[in-house]
């Protein structure tokens, strides 16, 4: 039997099946909160968001209706939330107290059985390049960027979350390209 | 060819969203230096993609759902927006606009559906449409000077730039957004409800 498809979930979460939100919310989570996480810079901020923004699904769930994918209808809230966090973030004066580099200094990246440990420094150094790379992107740039390499959604998707034509999505996606090479440069990464 | 151009359709052959990948493929094949910025993209991209995606905590699901039965339980906002004292202040300065208009406008029996349906939405979240009226009003010289009313200090021809700043500042009385919403093309009112459906998910 195939798995409910998203709007079936809602359909049923409508109708008060919070078991079938719980399967929404899972199918989701890891790719919404990789989008905050990116987007907003802490990981805990980003759960914070992502909970938010599912909740504001919830919240609206007899309003929406299956006229584009669900997952473009839920990134384009948490796009929302995230620009407004950034916002008010600036507005307080308050930076960012963490950089986008993980939280955890416990979290070392899996360990790759291929990899030996030099190669495995080196795959954490490029990781870290880049995400202080991406921070130092407007945040409009980094939002395509992450939309596109980290979430996998295609223009027409990412033009539906950021609410501009495919055709902005497709230069703002090149100088956002070009904006990460010149980043990459200045912090002493090459260019990979 | 410019840089920025080959660098538009390098990005948009390297996400598979060319119009015509054979010319970007001879582009690359005729150019070391295009094959070496298209390789740098390519690079990019697949470090981009091997970050390594967040930890979920397992209790993020039990939290969400937690929220969500709370929210059964939530009374709908409408006067959240207007705690700060701005906005206190531009509801004075609008109560008073509303005086104005109910002079000049008499009133019409019953309101439009979609005027009432917008209200609907504005008693849940009242900030919920500004944004998505400001085109409209800036198309509107007469609207645009009465909005610019709210905004003591600002330049005339900054209203709108900064209301868009900062939506939740710009607040509208009923009968300035009915006539507005009256004066909506069929095209522009599907339009109006598409945007009414996306903003609706706004914070």
């Amino acid at each position: 039997m195939n798995a409910p498809s998203d709007w079936e979930l809602v359909a049923l979460a409508r109708s008060g099946d919070d078991q079938a939100f719980g399967q929404l919310v899972r199918r989701h989570e890891q790719g919404l909160i990789a989008f905050c996480h990116r987007m907003a810079g802490s990981r805990d901020e980003a759960e914070d968001l992502a909970q938010d923004s599912f909740i504001r699904v919830y919240r609206h769930l007899s309003r929406l209706r299956p006229e584009a994918k669900f997952s473009t209808v839920l990134f384009g809230i948490a796009r929302n939330l995230t620009l407004n966090y950034l916002r008010d973030t600036k507005r307080r004066g308050r930076g960012r107290t963490r950089s986008l580099t993980r939280d955890d200094a416990s979290e070392e990246p899996v360990c790759d059985p291929g990899h030996t440990p030099d190669s495995r420094a080196r795959l954490r150094e490029i990781e870290t390049l880049l995400e202080r790379a991406l921070e130092r992107l407007s945040p409009e740039h980094r939002e395509v960027l992450v939309l596109r390499e980290l979430n996998g959604l295609d223009y027409e998707a990412i033009a539906t979350v950021t609410k501009c034509r495919t055709g902005t999505v497709r230069s703002r996606l090149a100088r956002a390209r070009e904006q990460l090479r010149i980043r990459l440069l200045e912090l002493g990464g090459g260019e990979l | 060819m410019n840089d920025d151009k080959i660098t538009e359709l390098l990005s948009a052959y390297l996400d598979g969203e060319s119009g015509d990948p054979e010319a970007v493929e001879r582009l690359i094949g005729g150019d070391p230096a295009v094959r070496r910025r298209f390789e740098v993209l390519q690079a990019q991209s697949r470090a981009l993609r091997a970050l390594p995606p967040p930890e979920v905590s397992p209790a993020f699901a039990a939290r969400v759902l937690a929220g969500a039965r709370q929210e059964r339980f939530r009374p709908q906002r409408g006067w959240v927006a207007l705690a700060a004292p701005w906005a206190v202040a531009a509801a004075v300065v609008l109560v008073l606009a509303a005086v104005y208009l109910a002079i000049q406008t008499p009133p019409e029996p019953g309101a439009p559906p979609m005027a009432r349906e917008i209200r609907e939405w504005r008693e849940v979240d009242p900030d919920v449409l500004d944004t998505l009226l400001l085109e409209r009003i800036a198309a509107d010289p007469d609207a645009l000077e009465a909005l610019d009313s709210a905004y003591a200090g600002v330049a005339p021809d900054a209203g709108v730039r900064y209301a868009a700043d900062d939506p939740v500042q710009t607040v509208y009385e009923d009968a300035q957004l009915d006539a507005l919403i009256e004066a909506l093309t069929p095209d522009e009112e599907a339009v109006f409800r598409e945007l009414l459906f996306a903003y609706a998910m706004e914070g």
